[in-house]
């Protein structure tokens, strides 16, 4: 049996995921990885009671975007995600954006629930 | 601490932490854009998979049809010469927009604006030869001229297909990955941009400033070696025409003092401003050959070309197809940039290009009084332009006001008090596009001729052939006929300077009185022999009444094809398509099958070290192929550089001549051939005994080898000395934008061309044939085209070196040109442009 607070759990990061994919998916000039990270953060850790499961949960939603977003160019074009695969830092860069940024909203609003608790 | 305080802290330290870091983060800007997973580098994953679909560009009249095969090669057919243009801008900016970007930016002296201050010699450098001025005289001409309106409507229609693209990849966040790299934006095209980059092409096929690095050989080493190397006559060189007389040049001599203001530190700045145009280029060999259907298997002509240029990520070349139904169907390669294909052919003709290598560039130096030059008998001020070169700081750009001065003769290059002033057939109007338009619609020789006539800057051997059966040979282009020549007495001989060293201006001496007319022009149609080969040797023999150059590359090349052309067809009755894709896949050295004999019969065996001998041992028994498997090759190309080092190093140092293949091989072979005769002349050339040298030579190279690649003589292999490394310009930066790399084969004499970068014991190739382009005419006809790389310029394409592999195996694909889009087979992308 799954537990209920399981699927809260992951009801918390795939609706995180979802801002994410949402808000990168909007050309911000830059600004939409940092914006959707925290965003998704912020809301798969909504229903997280310790602070290192609200950041957890926090990390695991923008991954669950960037990993979504591999797998859709990785329909469209395989070959150019194994490019993408050898190119080092240009891989890396927005994989740890959004995983600091998801982990600092998550922070944040984990930070303010305990302050209003 | 309370609880409440507790919460406040933590909640406090959490906004300031996200806040600092964000701060970080978003000072950053090139870090804000690298970061975005779908409008950044990635997004262009996105962009490199092309779906069947239709896009609305305004200004068509009629919907165009663009078919993708499956190397990424576009087959673009429409109604109207207007709507091809725009569409034929449009793809090329989607498949190649950075590199045609760059490319200009370099011509116009503006690559500081987007690399920063490291590059504002290269800029001032391209400022002054001025590609760009002379590209807007040339608009300007062509819009006032009453009979080219259609070529600038044409030029029109293209430029506003690549702004179409570039404003909608702005727009979408699709520009091409290096923008987003380095976190710039392209600006508008213009007509112009189409221009220059021909101009670019044409100055690096140029020769440069040859004259000024044979002065400074000359002034370093004597101007005996005019007479002692043979540099003026080439006599060991093969002519294409074995004989051919016509015209009469009139020139009036007269005696004059060796030129001498020093020319070594404006080498210097000259080697790193060619850099770029290098890069963009390389040093244009090429070999072309067409053949006469009565020698071919089917029938009707044979035409093959590879033109040697550099390799590079992405290829120099863009292959693209164009179709106007009953009236163009063309297919071919274009330098990204230029509206019309430039090698290919049509479905009446063929034509390939090899670089004639004409010298049209010359020098002009001054008496100077109170900053005016001396011309005849009056001194003139120098007419200047002032620009603003702007340079890329870490706040915006510094704006760098640049001056050039010009003479009667052309601009002035300036460094240290020493000025010449350059004048090249490249820095007036000349009509190449006008001539690529005739060119893609001939059909047949004879028209394809008459469109030669516009075609000026570089010369080039073009071998043409159509399925009348006519081939043809006509190496088109401006080549300026000189007048009042100066003469020098060199050890009791009188040389005249038809061009190949500075002229005193001031004297009035070298004056450009016209071009060799047309008509005059060395050609052949319809040859007795049954074949034309161009190699870049030189045109004609000594009994031309007109100067065309000096510098002819050497015969090796040339001599190896014709010999296996002869081959074929004394074995063979008759040559074929398979033949001659042979041919072009040629590793057989002919230079060192002349060279090596000359090199092993002064080698002194007795002074050799075990390894040295066993080295000596492999060349003795090296059948001369330049495979990659084999360890001679390694060992001849170390050897023989390092035998033209021991020979020529010192004087080319003295001259500060950095190529030290300046000279021709062919000299070489002179030096070792008189030398073995006893020619006393050889002494100075020499200054050790030969057979020392050489032997020396071959010690050292052994050691390099030995120091490179251990001690283990099979590990010496050709294939893991020589790589084939070819890099974007990004490269050196981002490794993953660079081809892989795949182990040499060939050399830089042999027909399948591996010009090398010589940092022995290990060696890199630098320019190789730049496509591999067969067709065969007639109703069965065959075309094979192959590319170093791949169409696309995205990397995450498919097609970014998809042909690379099946190149460098001297595999083809077909380079079919449909009378129907629906006959292609191999469609993986339809779009349709509608207006």
């Amino acid at each position: 049996m799954v537990k209920p607070e399981a699927i809260r759990y992951l009801v918390g990061i795939i609706a995180g995921m979802l801002v994410y994919i949402m808000i990168v998916y909007i050309n911000m000039a830059g600004w939409e990885t940092l914006i959707g990270s925290l965003a998704a953060g912020a809301v798969a850790s909504l229903y997280p009671k310790s602070a290192k499961k609200a950041i957890a949960s926090g990390v695991a939603s923008p991954l669950l975007g960037i990993i979504s977003i591999i797998i859709y160019y990785s329909i469209i074009n395989l070959y150019g995600v194994k490019i993408l695969f050898s190119t080092g830092l240009i891989l890396y860069i927005p994989i740890i954006t959004s995983l600091i940024f998801g982990s600092f909203g998550a922070m944040v609003v984990y930070s303010i629930r305990q302050f209003l608790s | 601490m309370s609880l409440n305080r507790r919460k406040i802290v933590q909640l406090s330290l959490s906004i300031i932490i996200v806040i600092l870091i964000s701060n970080i983060y978003l000072a950053n800007s090139q870090l804000l854009l690298l970061s975005r997973p779908i409008h950044g580098v990635w997004g262009n994953i996105r962009t490199a998979s092309y779906t069947s679909m239709s896009i609305k560009l305004e200004g068509l009249l009629s919907p165009v049809r663009v078919y993708y095969d499956s190397y990424g090669v576009p087959y673009i057919e429409a109604d109207n010469y207007r709507d091809l243009a725009i569409v034929f801008g449009y793809i090329q900016a989607r498949d190649r927009l950075f590199q045609m970007d760059l490319a200009r930016r370099a011509a116009s002296g503006r690559l500081s604006e987007i690399f920063g201050s490291d590059f504002i010699e290269m800029d001032k450098f391209y400022r002054i030869i001025g590609m760009h001025r002379t590209a807007e005289e040339t608009i300007k001409y062509l819009e006032e001229s009453p009979n080219y309106g259609f070529i600038i409507e044409y030029l029109d229609a293209y430029t506003l297909g690549v702004n179409k693209y570039i404003q909608e990849a702005i727009t979408n966040n699709q520009l091409p990955v290096e923008y987003k790299l380095l976190g710039i934006e392209p600006e508008p095209w213009t007509p112009a941009d189409s221009l220059v980059i021909g101009k670019l092409v044409g100055w690096g096929l140029s020769g440069g400033f040859r004259d000024l690095e044979l002065k400074s050989f000359l002034d370093a080493n004597g101007y005996e070696a005019l007479i002692e190397l043979d540099l003026l006559n080439r006599s060991l060189n093969t002519p294409i025409l074995a004989e051919y007389q016509t015209g009469q040049a009139e020139i009036t001599v007269l005696t004059s003092d060796i030129p001498g203001d020093d020319t070594n530190e404006i080498l210097e700045l000259y080697y790193e401003a060619m850099s770029i145009a290098r890069l963009l280029v390389g040093p244009g060999l090429s070999n072309n050959w067409v053949i006469s259907g009565n020698l071919t298997d089917n029938g009707y002509p044979i035409l093959a070309n590879d033109p040697h240029l550099s390799l590079q990520a992405p290829p120099v070349w863009y292959e693209a197809t164009l179709i106007i139904p009953g009236q163009l169907a063309v297919r071919g390669v274009t330098f990204p940039g230029i509206p019309f294909i430039i090698i290919g052919r049509n479905q009446h003709l063929a034509w390939g290009f090899t670089n004639v290598g004409a010298d049209v560039i010359d020098f002009y130096y001054y008496r100077w009084e109170d900053g005016k030059y001396l011309l005849i008998d009056k001194y003139i001020s120098p007419r200047s332009v002032t620009e603003d070169i702007r340079v890329k700081t870490k706040d915006g750009y510094d704006i760098v006001p640049f001056k050039v001065n010009y003479t009667v003769h052309g601009p002035l290059y300036e460094y240290n008090g020493t000025r010449y002033a350059v004048r090249w057939t490249g820095m007036q109007v000349t009509l190449e596009l006008l001539a690529f338009y005739y060119f893609n619609k001939a059909k047949n020789i004879y028209e394809f001729i008459y469109g030669q006539k516009f075609f000026g800057v570089p010369a080039q051997n073009a071998v043409i052939a159509d399925d009348d059966g006519n081939i043809a040979y006509y190496p088109a282009g401006l080549y300026p006929i000189r007048s009042v020549l100066p003469t020098y007495s060199v050890s009791g001989k009188r040389i005249i300077n038809y061009g190949f060293l500075p002229f005193n201006g001031s004297r009035g001496e070298g004056e450009w009185m016209g071009y060799i007319p047309f008509e005059d022009i060395p050609h052949v149609i319809n040859p007795e022999q049954g074949f034309i080969v161009t190699a870049n040797n030189r045109i004609v023999g000594g009994d031309y009444p007109y100067y065309l150059t000096w510098s002819w590359s050497d015969r090796y090349r040339h001599d190896r094809i014709k010999r296996l052309i002869l081959n074929i067809l004394s074995e063979e009755g008759a040559i074929g398509v398979e033949d001659i894709a042979r041919i072009q896949g040629d590793i057989h050295s002919y230079a060192a099958e002349i060279i090596l004999p000359l090199l092993i019969d002064q080698v002194n065996t007795a002074q050799l070290s075990s390894y040295s001998y066993e080295a000596y041992n492999l060349l003795v028994q090296w059948d001369y192929e330049m495979k990659s498997d084999l360890v001679a090759p390694s060992i001849y190309i170390t050897w023989l550089y390092n035998v033209i080092k021991s020979l020529l190093g010192d004087e080319y140092e003295a001259a500060g001549i950095e190529d030290v293949t300046f000279l021709p091989l062919e000299t070489l072979e002179w030096i070792l051939k008189r030398a073995a005769e006893g020619d006393p002349d050889m002494h100075k050339w020499i200054d050790t005994d030969l057979s020392e040298l050489i032997t020396t030579a071959l010690e050292d190279s052994v050691e390099l080898l030995r120091e490179g690649y251990g001690d283990n003589i099979d590990q010496w292999i050709w294939g893991e000395v020589s790589k084939y490394s070819i890099s974007h310009p990004l490269g050196t930066f981002l490794d993953w934008l660079n081809y892989p790399d795949y182990p040499g084969q060939g050399g830089p004499f042999t027909v399948n061309v591996a010009v090398l970068s010589l940092t022995p014991p290990s060696y890199t190739v630098s320019t190789g044939p730049s496509i591999r382009f067969i067709v065969e005419l007639g109703p069965e006809s065959t075309s094979l085209l192959i590319l170093p790389g791949g169409n696309n310029g995205n990397p995450f394409s498919p097609n970014y070196y998809d042909q690379l592999e099946t190149y460098l195996n001297v595999g083809y694909k077909e380079a079919f040109i449909p009378g129907d889009l629906d006959e292609l087979y191999d469609v993986v992308v339809r779009l349709v442009f509608y207006g």
